[in-house]
């Protein structure tokens, strides 16, 4: 029913946070992180060096940006947008919304605005929200952004912990990155990059699964997580063999689904963008996506879970010629409570 | 006890690899436990031991970088299972690593 018209993305920084910088300050355990999830660089809106944000910007300043350079690809008035959604985990606020804030920095008068959080999944969720208003005929057009800034939040601690960091804490900082991808959804064929939304499709099946990853509030008490005290700086908890295990058997279902709904084989597709998190995670992924062109960017990015997969499809379609009728699957499976949802894009001419 | 004191002394090697290493770098506390489960060779990534999973495997390699000066180097699939897998065993990677000083002191 609808299009993606345009793209953008924004990264903070003057350039990527290598491993070799940060070993500078870190000594090189940091290559042990880096070379065992495969994360070689990310962007930081903090100063690596200092850990303040010199440049003074926030998630909804990247998500801003991406937005912007989203609507000139669009060649769409900001007055035309309808619905602005926005899927962050690292919001700049419980309240005010995200979404409204970015509708106050692009001066759009009216419109819904939607905040999600889905972690990696929300993008695709913000997708399908955005096709059913377009298909129910409340909206012609509508943004869905997706966003991280996690340095902020955790390279500070590990800078003033230099001497003593657990790998735990590098993980936290370093895996993760700051920035935002941007689409606008339209039910008109216009703009410069036009991929025609074939299908769209977001669930959640495996809520009784254990949660692979946690992202609690300050203070929270989440006993039901097993730890006692989630406090500040410890917001992020992983649990590894979860995960592992779990994330190859959430993914290789979606696309049963994908083959056993749609029809589809995996070889029709010519790109494939799926999970970003790390390359590790990436790779034992292999079962399901062996000999696709599988598009991952995180290596570079790090991992930022409400932004990947629109980082992800804004980079493939700059880098790559990608050709009118190819085909584009994208599919995201977060790993807290395992909501899952893919995307299926075709190139069409303007 | 400074790094050349712990390099230099088997018992005491061991004495700070299962209790500091082990027991309080990866909060084996918090799982309720008390420091004498982690015996010598106590099976550490084994179901039937302490079952530790990935991150705690990075957990052990950084903090003998961090306290020992010692370079572990890319972390295998299997080093977990190997080097790793008891305090004794971990114990006999140090001291490989301290030996063999092809791997130089980090920064």
């Amino acid at each position: 029913m609808g299009y993606i018209i345009g793209t953008g993305s924004y990264l903070p920084g003057e350039k990527p946070v290598t491993n070799e910088m940060l070993s500078e300050i870190f000594g090189e355990s940091i290559n042990l992180i880096g070379d065992y999830f495969g994360v070689m660089s990310r962007s930081f809106v903090v100063d690596y060096r200092t850990g303040e944000n010199i440049g003074n910007e926030n998630n909804s300043d990247f998500c801003y940006k991406a937005v912007k350079e989203a609507l000139q690809k669009a060649q769409i008035k900001t007055k035309d947008i309808g619905l602005l959604i926005t899927a962050t985990n690292t919001p700049d606020y419980s309240l005010p919304q995200t979404s409204a804030l970015i509708q106050e920095k692009i001066e759009l008068k009216d419109a819904i605005t939607l905040d999600l959080r889905g972690g990696c999944s929300a993008p695709l969720q913000g997708i399908l929200i955005a096709e059913n208003f377009i298909k129910s005929g409340l909206v012609e057009n509508a943004i869905v952004v997706g966003s991280e800034c996690f340095s902020t939040i955790y390279y500070p601690n590990l800078l003033k912990n230099r001497e003593t960091f657990l790998a735990k804490d590098l993980m936290n900082s370093l895996i993760f990155g700051d920035g935002a991808a941007a689409v606008i959804v339209s039910k008109h064929k216009s703009g410069d990059a036009v991929l025609d939304v074939e299908e769209v499709s977001s669930q959640s099946s495996f809520a009784d699964w254990p949660s692979g990853f946690v992202v609690a509030l300050a203070g929270s008490k989440v006993k039901h997580f097993g730890e006692a005290d989630l406090s500040l700086g410890k917001l992020l908890k992983h649990f590894p063999k979860e995960i592992e295990s779990r994330l190859p058997k959430a993914t290789e279902a979606v696309f049963k689904k994908i083959q056993s709904e749609k029809g589809y084989e995996i070889k029709d597709f010519q790109y494939v963008i799926g999970p970003q998190a790390n390359k590790r995670l990436v790779d034992s992924l292999n079962r399901t996506f062996k000999n696709t062109n599988y598009f991952y960017y995180g290596d570079i990015t790090g991992n930022i879970p409400g932004g990947a997969l629109l980082l992800a499809l804004d980079k493939l379609l700059k880098d790559c010629q990608v050709k009118e009728k190819d085909k584009i699957l994208v599919i995201g499976v977060e790993s807290s409570k395992w909501i899952y949802g893919y995307c299926i894009l075709n190139k069409v001419r303007s | 006890m400074d790094k050349n004191e712990l390099l230099n002394n088997e018992k005491e090697l061991l004495k700070w690899v299962k209790e500091e290493l082990i027991f309080k770098r990866l909060n084996l506390a918090d799982l309720g436990l008390s420091v004498d489960a982690v015996g010598d060779t106590t099976l550490l990534f084994q179901k039937e031991g302490l079952d530790l999973d990935s991150v705690d495997g990075l957990e052990l390699a950084v903090g003998i970088e961090q306290k020992l000066g010692l370079k572990v180097g890319k972390l295998k699939e299997d080093t977990s299972k190997t080097k790793f897998a008891t305090a004794r065993s971990i114990c006999d990677f140090i001291r490989e690593l301290h030996l063999t000083k092809s791997m130089t002191p980090i920064k």
